[in-house]
């Protein structure tokens, strides 16, 4: 009985980071950037998850890594909505490239 | 067998409810629409509003309170989270565990104090 | 080809598909259904690497409370708003080559990593483990996560709330 090898996980949380990127980088409304990045924080979950099992010390730590992480990216999206809510009250808008005002 | 085949082995009939339960909703609705007739209309496409006359959007704007709510739950589930781990070792864990998912408890309650208080609660 | 394998295929196929199918697709509800089903894809690949706790936290914060406040803020923002979603023909192709590169050298750098396997046992108690190390050496950052937590709760209610608006109402 052989094990799904360490590489296995590391491509599959490279495959997500790089649909994450690709959506953070080119999408206009702001709700599916944030989602892009929820998906890129979920990729490197993945990573901290694997290496506390195929790492070179397996132990408990990356698991608490991963727990701490899912904490943090759950209150981050919260205060981003709330964020983006404030902004679409003022601008009327979630359009990435019209939350310019910082420019001029 | 190894303790790790006996734990994988266990989730095996979680993958098939899980499989089972997405076919399900999607097996149904393919049938139906293979088994039922298609001659569309215009009043059937209009939004069912118990009778009335439809007007204006089904997707209308939310309301601010709403996202309220759903800010709450976020917060408290995460904190349901904390408490999982704490309760299965509270056992070998002993009081100063318990001290300190007091000041962890306390520090939520000052944030819904703090909401209850801004009137986030109070649906009008 | 071990059950283990296959279950890992089919899994990381279930995430990457409906990873890219929420790139491709237009309506922003399909979206949401295509990253929940990576999600819990994801939470599968976690009961996989032995974290039975991850996993089932996994479903509750992300697929549960995550997808419930995005699906909130497409609700509260999305109003009648169908202009076109994508950006200028030139970023999106300066950005998938520059991702190209990206991931072909993180693929080099995977394909070297050499790590001998050492036997854990992970999944034995893994609620009851989390929770010793969680109160044992990560007693700080535990607090300091409720810090977090209460601040955001704080902050998100101070951003979103409408005082203007609401005053005259009540």
């Amino acid at each position: 009985m052989e094990n799904v090898p360490l590489q296995a996980y590391l491509l599959l949380a490279l495959a997500l980071f790089c649909i994450g990127m690709y959506g953070a980088l080119t999408k206009k409304n702001s709700v599916i950037v944030l989602i892009s990045i929820e998906l890129m924080l979920n990729a490197a979950n993945i990573n901290l998850v694997a290496f506390s099992k195929y790492g070179v010390l397996p132990s408990i730590n990356g698991q608490i890594f991963a727990l701490f992480s899912i904490v943090i990216a759950a209150a981050q999206s919260a205060v981003g909505i709330a964020i983006l809510i404030a902004a679409y009250r003022n601008k009327n808008t979630v359009n990435m490239n019209l939350f310019n005002k910082l420019k001029n | 067998m190894s303790s790790l085949n006996w734990y994988q082995n266990n989730y095996v009939i979680v993958l098939v409810f899980l499989i089972l339960g997405i076919l399900l909703p999607i097996v149904a609705l393919f049938l139906g629409k293979l088994l039922r007739p298609h001659k569309p209309i215009h009043a059937k496409y209009t939004t069912y509003e118990s009778g009335n006359e439809p007007f204006g959007d089904a997707r209308v704007q939310f309301n601010v309170r709403y996202y309220m709510f759903a800010l709450m739950f976020v917060i408290f589930s995460v904190e349901t989270i904390f408490l999982y781990p704490w309760a299965v070792a509270y056992k070998k864990l002993g009081v100063f565990a318990l001290v300190e998912m007091l000041v962890f408890v306390v520090m939520l309650v000052i944030g819904l104090v703090y909401a209850w208080k801004k009137k986030v609660l109070r649906w009008t | 080809m071990s059950g283990e394998y296959i279950v890992f295929l089919f899994l990381s196929l279930v995430a990457v598909s409906s990873g890219t199918l929420m790139l491709i697709s237009k309506k922003v509800m399909h979206m949401m259904v295509a990253l929940i089903f990576t999600f819990i894809s994801i939470s599968g690949i976690y009961i996989l690497l032995s974290a039975e706790f991850i996993a089932a936290v996994q479903v509750m914060v992300y697929s549960g409370a995550v997808a419930i406040i995005m699906i909130f803020g497409i609700m509260l923002t999305n109003h009648h708003d169908s202009s076109r979603n994508k950006a200028p023909l030139i970023r999106r192709l300066l950005v998938g080559i520059s991702i190209i590169l990206f991931s072909i050298s993180m693929y080099v750098g995977i394909s070297h990593l050499k790590i001998s396997l050492a036997e854990v046992a992970l999944h034995e108690n893994n609620t009851e483990k989390i929770g010793i190390a969680l109160f044992s050496d990560y007693v700080i950052p535990f607090e300091i996560a409720s810090l977090v937590l209460l601040v955001a709760l704080v902050g998100a209610i101070v951003i979103a709330k409408n005082d203007n608006v609401e005053g005259g109402n009540q």
